[in-house]
């Protein structure tokens, strides 16, 4: 780590307009050195995929504790970690999605409960939903609640090939998943030779390209036939997302502790080269760009392709392990081996927050940690199809002390939707909404006492 | 207020010799460059270009170009430009998102890799600011300011970027980029090149049409694009452009005419990207079936996305152009990978080369390897393979499905087969009501493994081909159902079906418009149908006879117009 300077100037939209990072960390170094009270909230969520149902074999308790009261001992292998947090944690297991019966597409499902009965055009749940967004994902949702004021709503790195998120007009979110893009857009390519005018010049200049834009977009917006506006939604919330940001860059002035090019930077996309190294700077930055307040949501989705799971574990065809089914005990070192390697990740991300302070304590204390794993429990064994039934969903922290933790509670099954779980996430980070998604299927905050 | 400016065409002919003639455009040695257009030499024929049109047109139209369409765009605006890259491809195009409709992402983290990307194209045209215009060129290398001259570059280059007249604001507002550009003259050329690719203009296909509140039909740059578009997958050539600015456009014989020539074109790619969004090829090309079976190399990935491309030109270009041939030909166009490692047939030599199948096996694009690859899900190939035959080859709509109870979690202790496990888990009422018109159909192409390739046996066993298509009883009554013996048998009964041909006019009526049909193209649809029905499924002729119709150019403004008064 290497202190950035407003020289050190960020060039990725040809303009630097990664700049934009040093003024939200500055804001938050004054509040820090102000001593003020901070009511910012955080939630990282760590998203794993394909196959890796906590209940396959866990006879060998890969994933259940073996207790309700969570401590290092008690925890499963799979969690070990996570261990120096036990006491912090919360695992509820058997949350349902009533809308099972998408494929893959439960990573929609999951993520986009949220008025998730309707289809495009409207109308009953239909084949088409997937992959088609059916409502704003939680992640999406969370950054517009806790990311006001910062340059990024919401950052997201992802193993998949299609985009897990969306907005409220279900328009689908994008993630990064190329090392070089993300480095880019969140910290730059560094000039620390420019000079002050200079740094004041690109800024203008990135400002009247996106006046020019919004220019065409108002006069051509204003003659379209109803009908076609939507299309340009979110073409104008990217124009205003990036003018905040090169507004933001040019009124600030001081420095934000962000990485330096992290070395793997070269790592490339999830789609062909995908490695440690690949995760390894992916993590780096996201967690940076925590530290440096260019975000308060972030997400990832680590797994995605043989790469990952052959480079993790060795020469291993993962989906034909996901399909295993409880009786293949043989697999179960390789579960628990991925699960940890998983776990280990969502560790990086609390260590990091831990490591800076604010409000007397650390970031950490105030972000909402979560691993969810959207194919729940059974879903990918030999004989049965793809179903989104049986979640786990782990947190870690809980900034508003709205539950309490160090438990593992085990909610009787078909009970709880997955929503309800999000419900209470959302609360867990001070945002008082009392459902997620279709309000007929989810009934609010899980009853965590 | 506008007034005409000068204009050069054609234009894709002025970019390459410009591109090509290293400075020697515009005016060397100095002195204002030539008011009345570039001193381009060859074939430039200076003409007077239309005026904007009025800007109290309302109900303009904006289509989304396809990433292909954009990428193509671009490279023609500024050739040689940088490819867009795999990163930038990924992001646009959000999975499984059909070539036949665009895509719906432009998020802020689209949009700013796009401004990256926008960036190192404007850098590349400010390394040689004679690719913007004559009078930028005088102006970065000499310092000349005349205004008046370097806003006539700015219209140019605007015309050619959107494919259209800019209005006169538009000129005054990039011209300002270069203008009053704090960065300097090098920078404004840098700026302007990136707001025009990046500009809601480019990004989008804009039709505004003439009339005068009612109806209105495509002006002549309009019907120019809205063919090249179709034709060219991306703007329209010189010698489109030529025919917009002699009116050539402006009839049926002229629109069909134009086509023709494109689809006479070998250079052109004519329907073939219609056809390979047709097949869903492009989400095959992003399928994670590959993560699943490592010993497939990249390289045949790569061929077998490539596979439909050129099988499609065979049956157009050099067979006899049909639809039932599409759909049943017993052969394709292989690399000796695919023959290898695919089909398992003797290799034809090296590179694409016209390769027989057995006839038992193979018939057309649906038993195509990487069509088969494309809608594959592991252990639940039939429902989605056959899910896909019913709604985008047969284009009947399925009944949403209903909240499907958790099924029973059995334990497999005899072997058993995809097509057994799917029948029992799909028998009772609730789940048969729909899968009943989607299992039978993806039952047959159990002869095909995940990846394509032919195989007679699922775990261990013995495989059922036998298909059925039932017609949807909430349509109107359409005969009795259809028996298929296998693969074949259904391709061959689909090649020469009414509701398959009928479904792939729709599917290009989708392409072509931008836009899937309403009411309103009821009668044009009706009448495509009948078309292609009556030349026996000939591609090229139905696609003449869709680009031909005064359908096609027409655009219905006052309903726009009206409900936008009411809002």
């Amino acid at each position: 780590m290497k202190l950035v300077g407003r020289r050190n100037f960020l060039r990725g939209l040809g303009l630097g307009v990664g700049a934009a990072a040093i003024t939200p960390f500055v804001r938050g170094l004054l509040q820090r050195a102000a001593g003020q009270a901070s009511t910012h909230r955080r939630f990282v969520m760590m998203h794993t995929m394909n196959g890796l149902g906590h209940r396959v074999n866990d006879p060998v308790r890969r994933w259940r504790p073996s207790g309700p009261v969570l401590r290092p001992d008690t925890l499963a292998a799979s969690h070990a970690p996570l261990a120096p947090w036990a006491s912090k944690m919360l695992i509820v297991d058997e949350l349902h999605n009533p809308f099972n019966n998408g494929q893959h597409g439960c990573g929609h499902a999951t993520l986009s409960v949220r008025g998730s009965k309707e289809r495009i055009g409207g109308g009953a749940q239909s084949w088409d939903a997937w992959p088609n967004p059916t409502g704003i994902s939680l992640d999406v949702y969370m950054g517009q609640r806790l990311s006001e004021g910062q340059p990024h709503s919401r950052i997201s790195w992802f193993g998949d090939v299609e985009p897990m998120s969306a907005d409220a007009s279900r328009n689908k979110v994008s993630s990064f998943g190329n090392t070089t893009t993300a480095f880019t857009q969140l910290f730059g390519s560094f000039d620390p030779g420019a000079s002050d005018g200079e740094i004041e010049q690109r800024m203008m200049r990135g400002m009247s390209v996106l006046d020019t834009l919004r220019g065409d977009l108002t006069r051509l917006r204003s003659r379209l036939a109803p009908a076609e506006r939507a299309s340009m939604d979110q073409f104008e919330g990217a124009i205003r997302e990036t003018e905040m940001m090169v507004r933001g860059a040019a009124t600030g002035g001081m420095s934000c502790t962000a990485p330096g090019q992290p070395a793997g930077l070269n790592a490339g996309s999830h789609n062909g080269v995908y490695s440690p190294e690949y995760i390894d700077v992916m993590v780096q930055l996201q967690i940076a760009a925590l530290q440096c307040n260019l975000t308060s949501v972030a997400i990832f989705n680590p797994v995605v392709s043989r790469r990952y799971y052959t480079n993790i574990l060795g020469n291993w065809q993962p989906h034909n392990l996901a399909h295993t089914d409880e009786a293949a005990v043989s697999a179960e070192a390789d579960l628990v081996r991925l699960d940890q390697f998983n776990a280990s990740l969502l560790a990086r991300y609390i260590e990091g927050l831990e490591a800076v302070s604010e409000d007397g304590g650390t970031m950490a204390d105030n972000t909402l940690f979560a691993w969810y794993d959207r194919n729940g429990g059974v879903h990918h064994s030999l004989s049965i199809p793809h179903r989104h039934n049986h979640h786990p969903l782990i947190t870690i922290g809980n900034p508003n002390g709205t539950y309490d933790t160090g438990r593992y509670v085990n909610f009787p099954q078909y009970r709880h939707c997955v929503s309800d779980g999000f419900v209470s996430m959302l609360n867990a980070v001070g945002i008082e909404d009392s459902s997620f998604g279709d309000p007929s299927e989810c009934k609010g905050p899980l009853p965590l006492g | 207020m506008t007034h005409a400016r000068r204009i050069s065409l054609p234009l894709a002919a002025a970019l390459t010799l410009v591109a090509a003639c290293d400075g020697s455009i515009g005016t060397p040695g100095g002195g204002a460059p030539d008011r009345e257009g570039p001193n381009i030499v060859g074939s430039e024929i200076p003409q007077e270009r239309p005026e904007p049109a009025p800007a109290e047109t309302v109900g303009i139209r904006a289509v989304q170009s396809a990433p292909f369409q954009y990428e193509r765009a671009i490279h023609a605006l500024v050739p040689g430009a940088p490819p867009i890259a795999d990163r930038l491809w990924g992001l646009l195009y959000s999975y499984r998102d059909s070539q036949l409709s665009a895509p719906a992402l432009m998020d802020g983290t689209v949009f700013r890799e796009l401004m990256g990307y926008a960036a190192e194209v404007g850098a590349m045209v400010a390394a040689e600011p004679s690719r913007f215009g004559p009078c930028v060129e005088v102006r970065v290398r000499e310092g000349a300011d005349d205004r008046a001259c370097v806003e006539d570059d700015v219209a140019n280059f605007l015309y050619r970027a959107w494919r259209r007249p800019p209005s006169d604001e538009e000129v005054g507002a990039y011209a300002s980029l270069l203008f009053d550009n704090p960065g300097g003259a090098v920078a404004g050329v840098e700026d302007a090149v990136q707001a025009t690719i990046l500009s809601p203009h480019f990004v989008f296909r804009t039709e505004r049409g003439s009339g005068d509140g009612g109806d209105t039909t495509l002006d002549a740059f309009e019907r120019a694009s809205a063919l090249a578009f179709v034709l060219l997958g991306g703007p329209p050539s010189d010698s489109l452009l030529e025919r917009a600015e002699s009116n050539a456009l402006m009839d049926e014989d002229g629109m069909r005419e134009a086509a023709e020539a494109l689809l006479e074109d070998p250079a052109h790619p004519g329907v073939l990207d219609f056809v390979r969004g047709y097949a869903d090829g492009r989400a095959f090309a992003n399928s994670a079936i590959f993560d699943w079976e490592p010993e497939f190399t990249d390289a045949i990935h790569q061929d077998m996305i490539d596979e439909v491309r050129h099988f499609t030109s065979h049956v157009l270009r050099e067979d006899d152009a049909r639809f039932e041939t599409l759909m049943s030909a017993p052969y394709s166009v292989l690399t000796p990978l695919l023959a290898e490692h695919v089909y398992g047939v003797p290799s034809e030599g090296e590179g694409w080369n016209y390769t027989r199948l057995p006839e038992d096996e193979r018939a057309g694009l649906m038993t195509m390897a990487s069509f088969l690859a494309s809608h594959t899900q592991p252990g639940k190939s039939p429902i989605f393979r056959g899910l896909f035959l019913r709604q985008d080859i047969l284009c009947d709509v399925l009944p949403g499905a209903p909240n499907v109870p958790e099924l029973p979690e059995a334990s497999e202790h005899e072997p058993t087969t995809v097509r057994e496990r799917i029948e029992a888990h799909t028998s009772p009422t609730t789940c048969n009501g729909c899968h009943r018109y989607m299992n039978p159909l993806g039952f047959p192409l159990e002869s095909f493994d995940e990846v394509g390739r032919f195989r007679s046996t699922d775990n261990g066993l013995p495989i059922d081909t036998s298909g059925t298509l039932l017609w949807n009883v909430s349509e109107p009554w359409r005969g009795e159902p259809l028996v298929f013996d296998d693969a074949v048998d259904m391709a061959r009964s689909f090649a020469q079906h009414e509701a398959a041909r009928n479904c792939f006019v729709a599917k290009l009526f989708h392409y072509a418009y931008g836009r899937p049909a309403s009411a309103g193209d009821e009668a044009e649809v009706r009448r495509l149908e009948a078309h292609f029905t009556d030349t026996d499924g000939h591609i090229p002729s139905l696609v003449i006879e869709l680009v031909g119709a005064p359908h096609f150019v027409k655009r219905e403004v006052r309903a726009n117009h009206q409900e936008e008064t009411e809002q």
